[in-house]
């Protein structure tokens, strides 16, 4: 059990409780708490995708106007949710895991909450990459090769048709319509 | 008393206590007034400077004493919640824990005193009658209720051990390895500082006080948050604090020294991150029902972490003894029992 993968639990905590913007963090802390355990090879692709599911999401909304879906009134009560979904979870598991913290299976209980609760599409689509990211820790932890494809291959498709998702529904920025025009005369 | 701790060791915990008493008491006001100092730059306020807090507590002490009928009672309550914010500072660990065998409360014991003082500061506003007695009733649930939510914290510590040796058990502990779950249990003492009444909702609280009362008020208020904090620092990084049973009397001094240098750099840390923490903005109401949520989860947390960490063989019919009776043998314990399975 490491700092880091503690860390990356709470921060998929912040993921449920304010959105898009924690998944840079998330993805990098995760990418540390994946080098900091488990065998060489599959740690390094490992932190590779993790990077990757964190940063480009953000890269790719940064051309188009904030997602404005308003959520209930209830707008606190998803993250303490999820906390007490992972407590639950460790009460349950901690017999069976042998002195381990279920990292992955956090940020996993997290993401699905995300999903669940909120109703803004970005913030959906948050929670599904926090979920892959939950499956690539806990892969990379227990060193299942067939699992860390799976969950690689899953968040690469999940990122890829959010993106394009993105591209359907939202509105450009204005900055990024006028570069656009600007190359169009050009 | 235990009959190895010899006379000198002892003196020499009692002379230490003292100075950790003092030397608390002193700097509870300058760390309030850099931490208003932290928030005010980050707001981009006109700050004060750092010693405004204190110079505030000498001129009030100076002023006359106006007091209403209800009056001698608050004044009672802030002299009340000062003794109780002294003794609390005599029993957190600053830079050392005290020897073996020394006297010492344990953790939950030390948070009674603790929430004691917050509620006799509370008093003044309660006494006051009309709307403000609404509020301070709020005030004293939500500071009364932050007891029962450091409940996992306190049964993370064990019921049965003192504050020194759940500390020193510790030491060993990496914050980044094997320690974190008690970075988590420091991080949900450090809330109940975080998310307290500051600003415009503080000044309510002490409106009906005049003269030395109000200078008491905000030297137990200090007093009190600087102990919180020191409280979490050292729970969530035991390994800085100096341990009498490793060494000599000369091991043990300088390791105080490096000891009280680390903990003005976990105070400085505190500073800033208390200083973040204002820029968020909720209700009162709202910040006092999350300030409970997240003291008892994250309490939750820890030690369910720890619990799952030190999992022994389960005894269903000797009523298994209390596994965080020794959390500090977990990993070992932990990696035996994953070897067995």
């Amino acid at each position: 059990m490491t700092l880091a993968a503690v860390l990356a639990a709470l921060l998929a905590l912040g993921v449920v409780a304010r959105g898009m913007g924690f998944l840079p963090v998330l993805g990098l802390v995760d990418a540390v708490a994946m080098l900091a355990s488990g065998t060489p090879p599959l740690t390094q692709s490992g932190a590779g995708v993790a990077l990757l599911l964190g940063i480009a999401p953000g890269l790719v909304l940064s051309r188009y106007q904030a997602d404005a879906t308003p959520e209930g009134q209830q707008a606190a009560l998803p993250s303490f949710l999820a906390l007490a979904l992972m407590v639950l979870l460790l009460l349950a598991g901690s017999r069976v895991q042998g002195g381990q913290f279920p990292a992955g299976l956090c940020i996993v209980a997290a993401g699905l909450v995300s999903v669940a609760c909120r109703r803004g599409m970005v913030w959906q689509w948050a929670g599904l990459l926090t979920c892959a990211q939950g499956v690539l820790l806990s892969a990379v932890m227990a060193g299942q090769v067939m699992a860390f494809g799976a969950g690689a291959l899953g968040g690469l498709v999940v990122l890829v048709l959010g993106a394009l998702c993105a591209q359907r529904v939202l509105p450009r920025r204005a900055r990024a319509l006028k570069g656009e025009k600007r190359r169009n005369e050009v | 008393m235990n009959p190895n701790l010899t006379w000198g060791w002892a003196i020499g915990s009692a002379l230490l206590l003292f100075i950790q008493a003092i030397l608390l008491v002193v700097v509870a006001p300058w760390f309030a007034g850099l931490t208003e100092w932290v928030a005010a730059r980050l707001e981009g306020r006109p700050a004060f400077r750092v010693s405004a807090r204190w110079r505030e507590i000498r001129h009030q002490g100076h002023r006359p004493c106006l007091r209403t009928p209800a009056g001698q009672a608050s004044g009672m309550a802030c002299r009340g919640a000062l003794v109780l914010a002294v003794l609390a500072c005599a029993l957190v660990p600053v830079f050392t824990v005290s020897a073996p065998g020394f006297v010492a409360p344990g953790l939950f014991l030390v948070c009674c005193v603790l929430v004691a003082g917050m509620l006799l500061l509370d008093l003044p506003q309660t006494l006051q009658g009309g709307v403000a007695a609404w509020w301070g009733c709020a005030h004293l649930l939500a500071d009364g209720l932050v007891l029962p939510m450091l409940t996992p914290v306190a049964l993370l510590a064990g019921t049965t051990r003192s504050l020194p040796v759940f500390l020193a058990g510790l030491h060993d502990a990496s914050p980044l390895l094997d320690g974190a779950p008690y970075v988590l249990a420091g991080f949900a003492v450090f809330m109940v500082v975080v998310l307290a009444p500051w600003g415009d909702e503080a000044e309510r609280r002490i409106a009906c006080l005049s003269g030395p009362d109000r200078a008491i008020w905000l030297l137990a208020t200090d007093c009190l948050n600087l102990c919180w904090v020191t409280l979490a620092g050292d729970l969530a990084w035991a390994g800085s604090l100096a341990n009498p049973a490793l060494g000599d009397v000369e091991d043990w001094l300088s390791a105080c020294m490096a000891g009280a240098g680390l903990w003005v750099g976990k105070v400085l840390a505190a500073a800033v991150l208390l200083g973040l923490s204002r820029l968020v903005v909720l209700t009162a109401s709202r910040r006092a029902r999350v300030r409970l949520g997240v003291i008892f989860l994250f309490g939750l947390l820890a030690w369910q972490m720890t619990w799952a960490a030190s999992s022994q063989p389960v005894v269903l019919d000797e009523g298994a003894a209390a596994p965080t009776a020794e959390p500090q043998s977990g990993p070992r314990q932990g990696s035996v029992h994953g070897g067995l399975s």
